[in-house]
């Protein structure tokens, strides 16, 4: 989010992390790690006196503790709203309104909305299958994406349709077995990346996976990773991806 | 006539029972997929429809694995059980299920390529290593029981930390690993169970070929060595058998917990009196068995509950409830698993000094900014608030664990009584994890009220049972596992949902000391100095209970009332050091056996040099996570974990033993 507005911040929890999941916006070679994301490293922050910490709720992080370094903003993000996408609009102007760069919020936000419609219009033009987004961790599991989620947001913004429909966490996803997927019947399935290679060798020899109809008649999309809990960078980046990669069926 | 059939033989009922409900679900679930001449037709014809593929290489093999793998995981514990006298044993207590775990989880990490010829190999692998590993341990003690088990559960201790240590440093890469953890019998093909039927096959020829030497072991050693059998051989051999099927089942599918320990357990129950017996029946109630839970996961819950966790939290109830109809067993008593050693080279000051020192490292040094060690980086204000609570509350946490882990070793008699086996560990983990999943977001308070409750809840049950005087405490131990084994259930679940606090929960689980408050470790370390003053008043019980119920009872002990107070005062120091740190408890099992391998083996003494070994085993566990990966974090549970874990098996096999 504070890259969105153009700030770099000083340091970031698990950046390794990042670079693979969320990718984008990329984050600057001088930015600091803190550790992991539940429990960033306290000396780090002391020794290097920030003017401002940003958490997100969820990761059972104490502001009190982390007060005394500097003040802190905590995003409320996924308590179960089921408004993923205006929640984190909401959190991103709050925060932009703290740092005096309201208006660069709004801007994006506007931008987002706009480019969401353009490709909604776009898309109109074609009559799309239902889509099933997906994250392959094994050959038999794949975690689903469907309401509470960022992804759900984007696509009913796009006008398309979530193949899943079934029941999900707060944070918007669902574990579920293939033979799920099978069930879901006709639509394109959208596979995250990265897939291990691993993974990605054992689906290939699985026979289930060979049978469902989005594989059969080779409508699988890979698209690159895009966080599936970010914020407004992540839903425009999803979005760009779904567009283009729908476009080209 | 059919009820007097059923007393006196409650295992056709029983099966009877369960065969129905099971076929009749299996029989639902099919016929909802397709009609019974598709069915039919499917034995000679290759599947089509989706659905077509959906039954014949999602279906028919799961409900063949549930078989399977239920008549293996039964017939593996009653290998086990018998070779060890001991109805706790069962596959995951000889260490394989921790090793298997930890290979394939390197393997994810560091070979993924080896993945795709043979994840069966590694686990396999990592499971025969790591029983070598026990096995290596317990040739000091001539694979006795309890030496076996004894150095099962430091090995899967130790492994399964090693196993934590990696998944701590790269959660995102290994949600595959978490749903191996909590177990899963989806299939997407058949070559699994079939690989899995073949070994099944031919175990159960071994097995029929070898029953006479196998029944023998219930006997003593010495009746079966005038009968011509070597004891240790076939102790040997059972185990190996025992560990080769648990490594297929859990390469196959997972890690499965429960099944090996309550198939036999309700074969007992319901009669089988004969070594050969107790084989047939608890494999039949095993298949039997897990396929009804396996439908019942799929009635109840879509499926979406993993398979090890369903058997975890459905069976560990029902077991608790049994224990009390249990028919009385012998623990293996007799087997000298305390160090011969008397005369301590060591003394209490001493300790005391190590520990002075370990705090006095684990507070000044630090990591400076460019990543080199330096002494106190911080700011001396920051000193005391970012290292101080952790030591301190690393030390209470520590030593009250030392302290339960050593009475409950003294009272039993047992190597394996750790708060962990207690039970109330597991009555946190279930508490905690009910206000995570009832709330979003992570509170800190609310989680310590959880926690606390949760333990004590567990503490009480555990005391009620005694006061009425009907529990024993191998049962209570017996009871007690069961509780942890359903929260470690839940845990999986929870692990396995993908939720983002999976973070937060795994740091937790792993003794994490990084959310301790000063608060909390002030009162942790005001109850640590009320427990080491009270350890010197249960000097009597502490001395007697080692020596046998009757002879504890001989010598004027009034033994229920000294089970109510050792097990108050256990628990309770669990409790607070489950509250403050987390669900530790393998510093309970090793930090006393430490103690006492070192020569330390009067009650109070004991008692004291364990939690001084406690105390600054978690101290410099805290302070190497802390240093390591600056500023990542390893928790220091598991460290503690895998440094007492190997510290633990070295003593173990270099001790000389007195048997």
């Amino acid at each position: 989010m504070l890259l969105s507005l153009g700030i770099t911040p000083r340091a970031v929890a698990d950046i390794a992390g990042y670079r693979v999941w969320a990718v984008s916006p990329p984050l600057p070679e001088s930015v600091l790690d803190l550790g992991s994301r539940g429990e960033p490293s306290m000396e780090r922050i002391a020794t290097i006196k920030p003017d401002l910490i940003v958490t997100a709720s969820g990761y059972g992080l104490d502001a009190n503790r982390l007060q005394r370094f500097a003040p802190v903003e905590t995003l409320k993000l996924y308590e179960g709203s089921a408004t993923a996408l205006s929640d984190t609009a909401r959190e991103f102007v709050r925060l932009a309104a703290h740092l005096g760069r309201r208006p660069q919020a709004e801007e994006r936000i506007a931008k987002l909305s706009t480019d969401l419609a353009a490709m909604r219009a776009e898309l109109a033009t074609r009559k799309l299958p239902r889509v099933a987004v997906v994250s392959l961790f094994d050959d038999r599991h794949a975690r689903v994406y469907g309401r509470n989620g960022l992804f759900q947001d984007v696509l009913d913004q796009l006008g398309v349709e979530n193949a899943w429909t079934g029941a999900t966490s707060a944070w918007g996803f669902a574990t579920v077995s293939f033979e799920k997927l099978v069930t879901l019947g006709d639509c394109i399935i959208v596979s995250l990346q990265p897939v291990p290679a691993n993974v990605k060798i054992r689906i290939q020899q699985s026979r289930l996976w060979a049978a469902l109809p989005a594989v059969r008649r080779q409508q699988v999309i890979n698209i690159p990773a895009v966080w599936p809990f970010g914020g407004i960078a992540a839903a425009d980046r999803f979005a760009g991806f779904l567009r283009g990669s729908l476009l080209r069926l | 006539m059919s009820s007097l059939v059923a007393i006196r033989e409650p295992f056709r009922l029983t099966i009877l029972l369960l065969g129905a409900v099971a076929g009749a679900l299996t029989l639902r679930d099919a016929l909802g997929m397709l009609p019974a001449e598709d069915w039919f037709a499917l034995l000679w014809k290759e599947p089509v429809t989706p659905t077509e593929l959906l039954a014949r290489f999602a279906f028919a093999p799961q409900i063949a694995m549930a078989l399977l793998s239920g008549a293996a995981l039964a017939l593996c514990g009653v290998l086990l059980q018998q070779a060890m006298r001991n109805p706790l044993a069962e596959p995951t207590t000889l260490g394989t299920s921790a090793g298997s775990a930890l290979a394939l989880t390197a393997a994810t990490i560091f070979a993924p390529s080896w993945l795709e010829h043979g994840r069966e190999l590694i686990a396999l692998g990592g499971g025969a290593l790591a029983t070598a590993a026990v096995m290596l341990i317990a040739a000091r003690g001539r694979y006795s029981a309890s030496a076996i088990i004894l150095g099962g559960v430091v090995v899967a201790m130790t492994a399964g930390a090693a196993t934590g240590m990696l998944l701590a440093l790269f959660t995102d890469y290994l949600a595959e690993i978490f749903v191996w953890q909590s177990g899963s019998l989806v299939q997407n093909g058949d070559s699994v169970a079939l690989a899995l039927a073949a070994r099944l096959a031919v175990t159960t020829l071994l097995i029929l070929v070898f029953l006479r030497p196998l029944g023998l072991l219930s006997l003593p050693d010495s009746s079966m060595a005038s009968l011509g059998v070597r004891p240790w051989l076939v102790r040997l051999m059972t185990v190996l058998l025992g560990v080769a099927l648990a490594a297929s089942v859990a390469a196959a599918v997972g890690v499965i917990a429960f099944v090996g320990l309550a198939a036999p357990a309700f074969a007992r129950l319901t009669g089988a009196r004969t070594f050969g017996r107790l084989l047939m029946h608890s494999t039949l109630l095993g298949a039997l068995g897990l396929l009804l839970v396996d439908r019942l996961s799929a009635a109840l819950f879509d499926g979406f509950l993993p398979i090890g966790a369903m058997t975890a939290v459905i069976g560990a109830p029902v077991l608790i409830m049994l224990i009390r109809a249990l028919p009385p067993d012998r623990p293996d008593q007799t087997v000298g698993w305390v160090s011969g050693r008397d005369a301590s080279r060591l003394n209490l000051p001493l300790l005391a000094l190590i520990f002075i020192l370990a705090v006095g490292a684990s507070l000044a040094i630090g990591r400076s900014q460019h990543g080199g060690l330096s002494v106190t980086p911080v700011e001396l204000h920051y000193l005391i608030e970012f290292r101080g609570a952790r030591v301190l509350a690393s030390a209470a946490a520590g030593a009250l664990l030392a302290i339960a882990g050593g009475i409950l070793q003294r009272m039993t008699s047992n190597p394996l009584a750790a708060p962990e086996a207690l039970g109330v560990s597991g009555g946190a983990i279930m508490a905690v994890l009910l206000v995570i999943v009832s709330t979003q977001a992570v509170d800190p308070v609310l989680l310590s009220i959880g926690a606390a409750a949760g333990a004590l809840a567990v503490s009480a049950a555990l005391g009620a049972a005694l006061v009425r005087g009907r529990a024993r405490p191998e049962r209570t131990l017996l009871g007690g596992l069961a509780v942890t084994m359903m929260a470690t259930g839940w845990a999986s679940v929870f692990l396995a949902s993908g939720d983002p606090r999976t973070i937060w929960a795994m740091s937790w689980l792993s003794g994490s000391t990084y959310r301790v408050t000063e608060e909390q470790a002030l009162f942790s370390a005001g109850a640590t100095v009320l427990a080491l003053a009270i350890v010197p008043l249960l000097r009597r019980p502490m001395t007697l209970l080692p020596l046998g119920i009757e002879t504890a009872a001989g010598l004027g002990m009034r033994v229920p009332r000294a089970w109510s107070v050792s097990f108050l005062v256990a628990a309770s120091c669990t409790a607070v050091a489950t509250m403050v740190v987390g669900p530790l408890s393998f510093i309970g099992l090793s930090a006393p056996h430490v103690a006492r391998l070192l020569g330390f083996r009067h009650a109070t003494q004991q008692l004291w040099a364990a939690a001084s070994v406690g105390a600054t085993i978690m101290v410099l566990a805290d302070w190497l996570g802390r240093i390591t990966i600056y500023p990542w974090e390893i928790p220091a549970g598991i460290i503690a974990a895998v440094v007492g874990g190997l510290h633990l098996g070295l003593l173990l096999c270099k001790g000389r033993r007195s048997v």
